[in-house]
């Protein structure tokens, strides 16, 4: 593996920080949220995973389409990188989303146009990675991880959007989906600062953590190479 | 100096080649009727799992019947899908087409037309039979249109998914689980819209869901027709 | 109005969000350990006269 790049290690060090200044704010500055008292600070974090969860396939779509144009084993990487740091991501934010709904709105699930948009994305990236777990052949992998994720990005709007059209005509009686409307708390100026800030520095960290899994990857790609060229 | 052959010749011949993969496909069928057979027994056999499954009462039957007749055909789909790539891989007629000098777009639309009868097929034995076991009228041109435009979309991008499918080690068991979450749209739409007409709503309930199945289907079709080069590529 | 104790919820949203993400990022150093250590056996084994 490469020696890690300077940029890369002030990175990291600006995403420990800016992590620990959020924290900081969720637990201390954030102010007591009434209706649902201490639990309501999940939210923070909530929000901003799920909205990392949204930029896997999103990303991993845009690098399929030059994959396939450019047939360059790097944009395979970057898309595999996408999607499994989104799978990670996605799947702290259903879990976070459940323990928040469980106090505010009792039950553990809900089936808002939001959670369940996130359930189907997630066994989406699911689905890619045991597509790839299936296949041997290293470009024929990155191929149909291409083709998979440009047609899962395609449907995911389209699945959002008629699950919305469902909720709107038999509306959920039980929970919401905007966070910031349903459960009635509206966000005071500390809250905003606190949820603003989050969502920037979980997309710092997406960037951070890209990159490192895009140097992971790089050097399975030169293992796999070596051992293929050593069996030949 | 080698000229490419005018457009419309090359569109001729890439037609000619879709229909006679149609042909091929339905051709083979007829003679064994295995696909179609394992469809039919299995759709019936959900159906009467759905039965047991859900007491339904005459009036609960009303709103269920549409998603009972999508989960079977969507369950019932992937059965044709996975058989009808599988065989192409199996003896070895995917490389044989892939050798021909055919636009790839003649083998994916062939295949996927081919789908589209299959399905057609089972579902046009499944609606009656279901009528007469559960009491309900099931011919109104509405449904029927949304039968067909759901299984198009359905098996567009099925076409696709399996094409990859039956590349892998897994194959058969993985084709629903890429197929479903991405088709998730169609089902959602068809069950709403079919829904809809047997209730005998209003058009105006029913159009945004005949909509979204519409666009669906413009855009997955656009979208596999462009892509699926890539998967088939050696 | 009595603010609802929640506290407990708060905990376990936490203790998730940080658990998971602490595993994650911990399978990256595993990972590139383990490759590295591929890697340097490859290597010798190419050395090695065929």
């Amino acid at each position: 593996m490469t020696p890690k790049p300077r940029l890369l290690a002030v990175l990291d060090t600006v995403c420990i920080v800016l992590f620990l200044i959020a924290v900081g704010l969720v637990f201390f500055y954030a102010p007591l949220e009434r209706s649902m008292g201490q639990v309501q600070r999940v939210f923070y974090f909530h929000v901003a995973t799920a909205w990392v969860g949204m930029l896997g396939f999103m990303v991993a779509a845009g690098v399929g389409v030059v994959y396939l144009r450019t047939n360059h084993s790097l944009w395979d990487i970057v898309g595999l990188a996408a999607i499994e740091i989104s799978l990670v991501f996605f799947f702290v934010a259903i879990v976070t989303g459940s323990i928040w709904a469980r106090p505010a709105w009792n039950t553990w699930w809900t089936w808002d146009t939001r959670l369940t948009t996130a359930a189907i994305v997630e066994l989406i990236y699911a689905a890619y990675w045991m597509l790839r777990q299936g296949i041997e052949d290293a470009e024929k992998r990155a191929r149909f991880g291409a083709v998979y994720a440009i047609l899962a990005c395609i449907s995911v709007p389209i699945t959002f959007a008629s699950i919305r059209l469902l909720r709107t005509i038999h509306p959920v009686v039980v929970g919401g989906g905007d966070p910031n409307a349903e459960g009635g708390f509206s966000m005071t100026p500390a809250m905003r600062v606190t949820f603003f800030y989050s969502l920037i520095v979980f997309s710092i960290l997406f960037v951070d953590m890209l990159w490192h899994r895009i140097r992971l990857g790089q050097l399975a790609e030169k293992v796999e190479q070596l051992k293929l060229k050593l069996s030949a | 100096m080698k000229t490419s052959p005018p457009p419309i010749n090359l569109l001729r011949r890439t037609f000619q080649a879709t229909v006679a993969i149609i042909w091929k496909d339905l051709a083979a069928e007829m003679r064994s009727r295995e696909m179609l057979s394992a469809m039919l027994v299995f759709s019936l056999l959900v159906i009467l799992i759905f039965n047991f499954a859900l007491e339904l009462d005459i009036k609960a039957r009303q709103t269920v019947t549409s998603g009972i007749l999508w989960a079977t055909f969507a369950f019932a789909g992937t059965l044709g899908l996975n058989r009808s790539m599988a065989i192409e891989k199996d003896r070895g007629c995917m490389d044989g087409l892939l050798l021909a000098p055919v636009d790839r777009s003649a083998i994916y639309f062939g295949k996927a037309i081919g789908n589209l009868v299959f399905m057609l097929v089972v579902e046009a034995i499944v609606l009656p039979v279901y009528s007469v076991l559960y009491n309900i009228n099931l011919f109104h041109p509405g449904l029927l249109a949304v039968i067909l435009l759901g299984s198009l979309g359905y098996v567009v991008v099925g076409t696709l998914l399996s094409a990859m499918a039956v590349q892998t080690r897994t194959r058969d068991v993985l084709l629903p689980i890429l197929l479903f979450p991405v088709v998730l749209p169609v089902l959602i739409s068809a069950v709403k819209a079919s829904q809809g007409f047997l209730l005998a709503a209003e058009w105006t309930e029913i159009a945004p869901w005949f909509n979204l199945l519409l666009v669906y289907d413009v855009i997955f079709t656009a979208a596999a027709f462009m892509i699926f080069d890539y998967v088939v590529e050696e | 109005m009595n603010v609802p104790e929640t506290t407990n919820y708060l905990i376990a949203g936490y203790a998730v969000i940080f658990t998971v993400l602490g595993i994650y990022i911990a399978s990256f150093f595993i990972r590139q350990r383990n490759l590295q250590q591929d890697l340097a056996a490859l290597e010798e084994l190419e050395k090695k006269p065929r």
